[in-house]
């Protein structure tokens, strides 16, 4: 019974503090909007999908075409040059979700523009680039795409758009060459009409790509079979992903703040009190334990549910979120319990707060912050140098529903569990013997 | 001059506890190198293999996938795997969930017969249209999509006109000539008579080689947040000095509540300042960061952060009733200005609302300053702007925490 009293004395006082419930629960909630509004907009709006950022691009064209490509009827204009084919195709309505087009005459004053921050790209179409799709050229020829060194992704996305439009172009001559050379390697040499024939069968294939989707690709989802609800669902997806890595930030923190009332009440003198009344240490350790154990289990439930109804997360099977759970809780008042182990006041106790707990805390769910972006593969593994990465790769396998990965993610964390609570309670043991 | 004396107070009760330093320095180096490393900022031109695992599963295995596959293993994207075909197709959905593989492409049986045939490939690939990774990768499939579709165009073509000119023995002899003629197209694609150049701003103040610093970016990011965490210990000490009555007893002697205020300020600022230069002289020596290419710019952007960050610092130390909530009144600034600022991630990722609403956080434009010195070379000329900025959101911090604390203390 007394160890139940120090718990509810302890929860008392912790769910009138207006700091603890901020940290329980007000701050990750706010922290769930904000990145939510980073990543996915002002609206928040539910349907809402992953858009790319859309580029300012200068094109400037000195394409002096050729011969071989004057005159050319194209989308409803006469050109001269495919460079100008290529403008024309850039500034289609298409294209307009990812780059906002203008023109400039001179290379200088696009990449002025650019290095102004005016722009974020200029492409600049070289003199020979006609020639080069012509056969014509004998020289590499190459687009330059001069760059804003401070965007990262949209320019990648233009280059990628333009080069698939080029390849488009390059394909006729590419074609023309490697199959006169298949020939003559049989012996077979083309007389001026076969050419001619094969240009004219050529064009008529490149025309019919155009019209007709002959390079299919499928895509499938990757599996979410815990929240089949979420599938395509951007926003949801995110804001789950957002949740669930700010729940497990600040469960360390109640965790700790749980165990850091020994602290307390040690400079307070309510725990020498404490030990001359007929209560062991143990008990009081207990108690301790056990108020950390519910607030961070009240913190868990509260944050999911109110998530689930507020923003439609969807956190998976409940099975696999029950075990889940209580390797959080056992891991975060464990963690708590080691970290005020090593403090020997409430200030420094104030820096694990701020130091360790963050560091830690952010290399474990950098996965947020780096979701969907390029990183480096020992990332993957980096995270679980830290018992949040473990808290965080694990219910990452409860949202794909993976039970093996789940149930030995949770093990992981139970040992980590098992560690900080043998080195801590021997600590606090031995400080209070 | 008594400013001062409260100043080196302040200071040597921040700097006397080792684990301080931890915070102000240890921990902004140590999230600059993990937001470096996480974007490659130790990956040099030839530096190991950082590109997208894709895993690929082909149930074919013919001459003509494996070309295929041959295609898509040179690109500067996709790294290919190989994936085993006896797997189902709800495990390799889940490998993707579960980050094992950014993308699996399933080359299905026939595959190379249709493309004889009639010349349309169909393929199908697990990915994530909903980030940035999956769009990569399915730009870089569609691209050797289209290759491989031309390849066998070209093909088909060959084995007309061959067929017309000279004609087929057998099938196996137009197998054979079409393998040929689509294996030389394919390959002709190693060299395409366009290609691409990519070149970008740099310091110099000309064209430089296409060359990202992560860093360029992580360092800049983590000074601004750092210095704000920092905030949580320098405010405690405001807030400790009004609660054990110490303010009481200065407010007793010949001190004036100005030289408190600005003794105070002055240690914030110095506590910062000391942070940034640790920091500056770490990215010049050991990230390659140039910052003492503009000294100047650079000495007049950190002062004007620094102004800004002290500034907040006395507002949050005089806000906070109690020692502890002086973290989360650091704590809540730290994340919205840092993510808002674009901290984490580049702005341009962010969405068009949140790039404009950053323009509203001091943390963009030291961001903004700072990557202008480092990317585009830029001298005082070039960061005047975001220093008059800063210092306007120093005197927008500071002159609330003035009132308040006069308004308190009389």
């Amino acid at each position: 019974m007394k160890t139940l009293s120090i718990a509810i004395k302890d929860l008392w006082r912790a769910f009138r503090s207006y700091f603890a419930l901020a940290f329980m629960f007000g701050v990750p909630i706010l922290m769930t909007v904000l990145f939510a509004f980073l990543f996915g907009g002002a609206g928040g709006d539910e349907d809402a999908n992953f858009t790319l950022p859309v580029t300012d691009v200068i094109l400037v064209n000195q394409d002096e075409g050729n011969p071989y490509v004057q005159d050319l009827e194209y989308g409803g204009e006469i050109v001269d040059s495919l460079g100008e084919v290529l403008v024309t195709i850039l500034k289609g309505e298409e294209f307009a979700d990812i780059m906002d087009i203008a023109t400039k005459d001179s290379e200088s004053q696009a990449k002025a523009e650019v290095d102004a921050q005016n722009a974020g790209l200029a492409v600049i179409i070289p003199p020979d680039f006609s020639n080069a799709l012509s056969a014509q050229g004998t020289e590499d020829v190459n687009i330059e795409f001069y760059k804003d060194p401070d965007l990262s992704l949209g320019p990648q996305i233009v280059q990628s758009v333009v080069m698939g439009i080029v390849d488009g172009f390059s394909s006729a001559t590419l074609s023309y060459d490697s199959i006169i050379k298949a020939l003559e390697s049989e012996g077979v040499v083309l007389t001026a009409e076969e050419r001619m024939a094969l240009i004219d069968a050529l064009t008529q294939v490149a025309d019919t790509a155009l019209e007709e989707n002959t390079a299919d690709l499928t895509i499938i989802p990757p599996a979410d079979l815990g929240a089949e609800e979420d599938q395509g669902n951007f926003m949801t997806t995110l804001l789950r992903g957002i949740m669930g890595g700010m729940m497990i930030f600040y469960a360390f923190y109640t965790g700790t703040s749980a165990a850091q009332t020994i602290l307390e009440e040690e400079e307070n003198g309510t725990l020498a009190r404490l030990f001359i009344s007929p209560t062991d240490t143990r008990t009081i350790l207990n108690g301790k334990l056990l108020a950390g154990v519910l607030m961070v289990s009240v913190q868990i439930v509260i944050l999911m549910v109110f998530s689930n109804l507020v923003f439609g997360i969807h956190w998976g099977s409940f099975g696999l979120l029950a075990v889940f759970s209580v390797g959080l809780v056992m891991l975060t008042n464990s963690f708590g319990i080691f970290a005020i182990s090593l403090a020997k006041s409430t200030k420094q106790a104030g820096i694990l707060y701020g130091a360790v707990l963050t560091f830690t805390g952010m290399l474990g769910i950098s996965g947020v912050f780096t979701g969907g972006t390029p990183v480096e593969e020992a990332f993957r593994f980096l995270p679980l140098l830290v018992p949040q990465g473990w808290a965080m790769r694990t219910i990452e396998y409860v949202w794909s529903a993976n039970i093996g990965k789940t149930l030995l993610f949770s093990v992981g964390m139970i040992a980590w569990s098992l560690v900080f609570f043998l080195i801590g309670n021997a600590r606090i043991k031995r400080r209070y013997a | 001059m008594r400013f001062i004396d409260i100043a080196l107070k302040d200071l040597y009760q921040i700097f006397k506890d080792w684990k301080s330093a931890i915070f102000l320095i240890i921990a902004p180096i140590l999230f600059t190198l993990m937001f470096g490393f996480m974007f490659g900022g130790f990956s040099g031109p030839n530096d190991g293999d950082s590109r997208l695992p894709v895993q690929v599963i082909d149930y074919e295995q013919t001459s003509l996938t494996e070309s295929f596959v041959n295609t898509l293993a040179g690109s500067d994207v996709i790294r290919i795997e190989d994936g085993d075909p006896e797997t189902e197709l709800d495990h390799l959905q889940r490998s993707v969930a579960d980050g094992d593989a950014a993308a699996v492409l399933l080359i299905p049986a026939g595959f190379s017969q249709k493309l004889r045939e009639d010349g349309t490939v169909s393929l199908e690939v697990v990915l994530d249209e909903n980030n940035s990774v999956g769009l990569s990768i399915q730009q870089e499939i569609q691209s050797a999509l289209t290759r491989i579709k031309t390849a066998a165009d070209a093909a088909r073509l060959a084995v007309d006109v061959y067929e017309e000119r000279e004609g087929f023995t057998d099938a196996d002899e137009r197998t054979a000539f079409y393998d040929k003629a689509f294996e030389e197209t394919l390959s002709a694609w190693e060299n395409p008579p366009v290609g691409a150049v990519e070149r970008q701003t740099s310091p110099e103040g000309g064209e430089g080689a296409s060359e990202d610093n992560a860093f360029a970016h992580s360092l800049p990011g983590m000074m601004a947040q750092f210095a704000i965490a920092g905030l949580i210990g320098a405010a405690e000490i405001v807030v400790q000095e009004r609660k054990s009555g110490v303010l009481d007893r200065l407010r007793g002697t010949a001190v004036s509540k100005s030289e408190i205020m600005a003794g105070h300020w002055l240690a914030m600022f110095g506590m910062i300042f000391v942070q940034f230069i640790v920091l500056v002289a770490f990215g010049q020596i050991f990230l390659r960061l140039d910052f003492f290419g503009a000294p100047l710019a650079t000495l007049a952007l950190s002062v004007a952060s620094c102004a800004f960050v002290a500034s907040l610092g006395m507002l949050i130390g005089i806000l906070a009733k109690m020692p502890e909530q002086t973290s989360i009144y650091a704590l809540i600034p730290m994340f919205l200005f840092a993510g808002l600022g674009g901290a984490w991630v580049p702005m341009d990722i962010l969405g068009e609302t949140v790039q404009k609403v950053s323009r509203f956080t001091p943390v963009a434009w030291i961001m903004s300053g700072f990557k202008d010195i480092l990317l585009r070379g830029a001298g005082l000329s070039g960061v005047w702007i975001p220093t008059l900025i800063l210092l306007g959101f120093s005197a927008l911090f500071l002159i609330p925490a003035v009132i308040l604390f006069y308004r308190r203390e009389n």
